[in-house]
């Protein structure tokens, strides 16, 4: 009789336990794929980080402990003493800064001439920016050198420049024509009926609108201008007017006398505007990035 | 040039007068037109110009010195299809895109579903995983050199401590190590984006249709099976599609890595043309080499469309 009542009780209670272990074992298994989720993004920047303040004798010592016994910024000193990295620093931050400048306020009219007019030569022109988006820098790098022989800007800062703008303009136009779509027409019109011009309309009423996609596009093409290898390596050959990705490559060719300390910092220093941007301006970013400004 | 100007031109002129019924809308066209050209010139100079120039000295044989141009047909695509270098990278192209792309997608979607789960923390964790595709491919290089580096690397002790290898193995030295580090670089660096996409995608899924499902009482891989995957499919295949051209057409990481070499081990597609052009000074084929990758790339687009068409449809 007793037997009868307890059992199916107590198999209630084994299984209720059980279904709090499992559920808890599911939640910490979790959290610790959570973890090495993190870990695996982050650790091997944090290393970058921490041989970056390493002096080189213990980078080269047999034994290494994973903090360094004595911290120093001794790297980051020589880095911009010895080598030309400031300047490069100083060439690839006028670059960027003027080419994300250009290219918003031209993609800014651009974008906002083609989401408000329908012309066919508009919708060609869509096209073509669509292809030129898509395409492959290194196709055209050889022809660009060319090209800018001719023009006599190869070698130069300004001639790299207006090959990034070229190049950048068309993710510019697609990433700030979705916004300025999404910008009623309406506030427009009422300030036109105010006795603004088009143009004042433009720059007074839509261009505040769309600031937030402004600024992610902004950002977008900074980092990638900031980055920028291939066209940098080509296009330039002077030491002196290369950019930094292009710059701490001929570190890396096998006739420079390695300092893995120097390198990591050089690393740490050409990440860290990028990495400002993104823990300040998040919002902005994640919305671009969704918006259409994909780049590998 | 200069005709396509004029045309251009002549164009911008007809259009003008048939708009030219109102004053107003006159006065708008010609502003749009303002507003636009300096944008059209520069891309038109910049970006389909150098591309036009491209496609045209790929059917020319081309003197690196003086820059003389004789036309030859098609002799730059015969010489490039009869040299095992090209089918070699060729085949490397195929092999970095492919295994970049799918661990790429398999880790992303799976971070990405873990993140969208409710865990403390999660907002902070989704912020750093994304960590990866902010640093730029030179710093990615220097770092990678760095941790495999058979002397100093910390991948090289690590091995070591643990007796895995008894002597520090130079990975950046052999051909097909040296590809494969390569590969996991790119997987590193860009598994973020497919987090980043697959996330966005699952905030916004409608909640009525997981509820119904549960009341059903649906498995939770039945959830996912028949729910969450085909909510996520077109996210999947338009992230696929930017994730595959760009990583077909990605020059920096796979230079920078070992520029190319060792033995040609990681020589792609792009790093190929970038070889033909500047180091063997044969720019004839290296603009066959870079039309034929532009071809892949619109071939791969339009396969995608269709697929991507057809998981919209599904789903409605």
């Amino acid at each position: 009789m007793s037997k009868n009542t307890t059992s199916p009780t107590l198999s209630a209670q084994k299984s209720a336990v059980y279904y709090r272990l499992i559920r808890n074992l599911r939640r910490v298994t979790l959290y610790v794929l959570m973890i090495l989720a993190v870990l695996w993004a982050t650790l091997p920047l944090i290393w970058v980080f921490i041989s970056s303040i390493r002096p080189d004798a213990e980078t080269y010592a047999f034994h290494q402990t994973f903090f360094p016994q004595h911290p120093t910024f001794e790297n980051y000193a020589t880095l911009f003493r010895v080598t030309r990295f400031g300047l490069w620093m100083r060439n690839s931050a006028i670059l960027s800064t003027a080419t994300t400048l250009i290219v918003i306020a031209l993609s800014a009219m651009a974008a906002y001439a083609m989401s408000r007019f329908r012309y066919r030569i508009f919708e060609v022109f869509g096209r073509m920016t669509l292809l030129a988006y898509m395409m492959p820098p290194i196709i055209l790098v050889v022809p660009l050198f060319f090209i800018l022989f001719k023009l006599h800007l190869t070698n130069s800062m300004i001639g790299l420049t207006l090959v990034y703008i070229g190049t950048r303009l068309p993710v510019g136009i697609w990433m700030l024509r979705s916004y300025f779509q999404g910008i009623p027409k309406e506030l427009e019109d009422a300030a036109m009926v105010d006795g603004t011009t088009r143009f004042q309309a433009f720059y007074k009423v839509i261009l505040p609108q769309a600031m937030p996609g402004m600024i992610a596009t902004g950002i977008f093409v900074f980092s990638v201008t900031w980055q920028e290898f291939l066209f940098a390596s080509i296009l330039i050959f002077s030491a002196t007017r290369t950019t930094l990705s292009a710059g701490v490559a001929t570190f890396l060719s096998e006739d420079w006398i390695y300092s893995w300390g120097v390198l990591m910092a050089a690393g740490v220093m050409i990440s860290l505007p990028l990495v400002l941007f993104y823990i300040f301006l998040q919002r902005y970013l994640i919305a671009g990035w969704g918006g259409g400004g994909l780049k590998g | 040039m200069t005709t396509t100007t004029r045309r251009l031109w002549s164009f911008i002129k007809a259009r003008w007068s048939q708009n030219g019924s109102g004053r107003m809308a006159r006065n708008d066209y010609r502003l749009a037109i303002m507003m636009i050209s300096p944008a059209i010139l520069l891309v038109l100079v910049f970006a389909m110009l150098p591309m036009l120039q491209g496609l045209y000295a790929s059917f020319f044989q081309v003197e690196s010195a003086t820059l003389k141009m004789t036309f030859n047909g098609l002799d730059n695509y015969v010489w490039l299809l009869t040299k095992p270098l090209f089918w070699q990278s060729f085949w490397r192209s195929i092999l970095w895109v492919v295994g970049t792309t799918v661990f790429q997608f398999v880790l992303g979607i799976g971070i990405a579903l873990l993140l969208h789960q409710e865990l403390k923390g999660r907002n902070i964790a989704r912020g750093m995983v994304l960590f990866p595709y902010l640093i730029p491919a030179i710093v990615l290089s220097l770092t990678w050199r760095f941790i495999l580096d058979p002397t100093m690397g910390i991948f090289n002790r690590m091995l070591m401590d643990f007796g895995l290898v008894s002597r520090p193995v130079a990975f950046l030295s052999k051909p097909h190590t040296a590809l494969l580090f390569v590969i996991a670089a790119g997987i590193w660096k860009y598994t973020p984006f497919v987090v980043m996409m697959i996330l966005a995608r699952l905030q916004v899924i409608p909640l009525e249709l997981e509820e119904a499902a549960k009341l059903d009482g649906a498995s939770s891989w039945q959830l996912f099976r028949y729910i969450t995957w085909p909510w996520l499919l077109p996210v999947v295949i338009v992230t696929l599609l930017l994730r595959t051209i760009w990583t077909f057409r990605q020059f920096d990481i796979v230079y920078l890595f070992s520029f190319g070499g060792p033995l040609f081990g990681t020589t792609t597609l792009p790093v190929l043309v970038r070889y033909l052009a500047f180091d063997a000074q044969q720019i004839g084929p290296a603009a066959a080499t870079a039309t034929a990758m532009l071809v892949m790339l619109l071939l791969m687009s339009w396969g995608y469309f269709v697929l991507y068409n057809r998981a919209e449809e599904n789903l409605s």
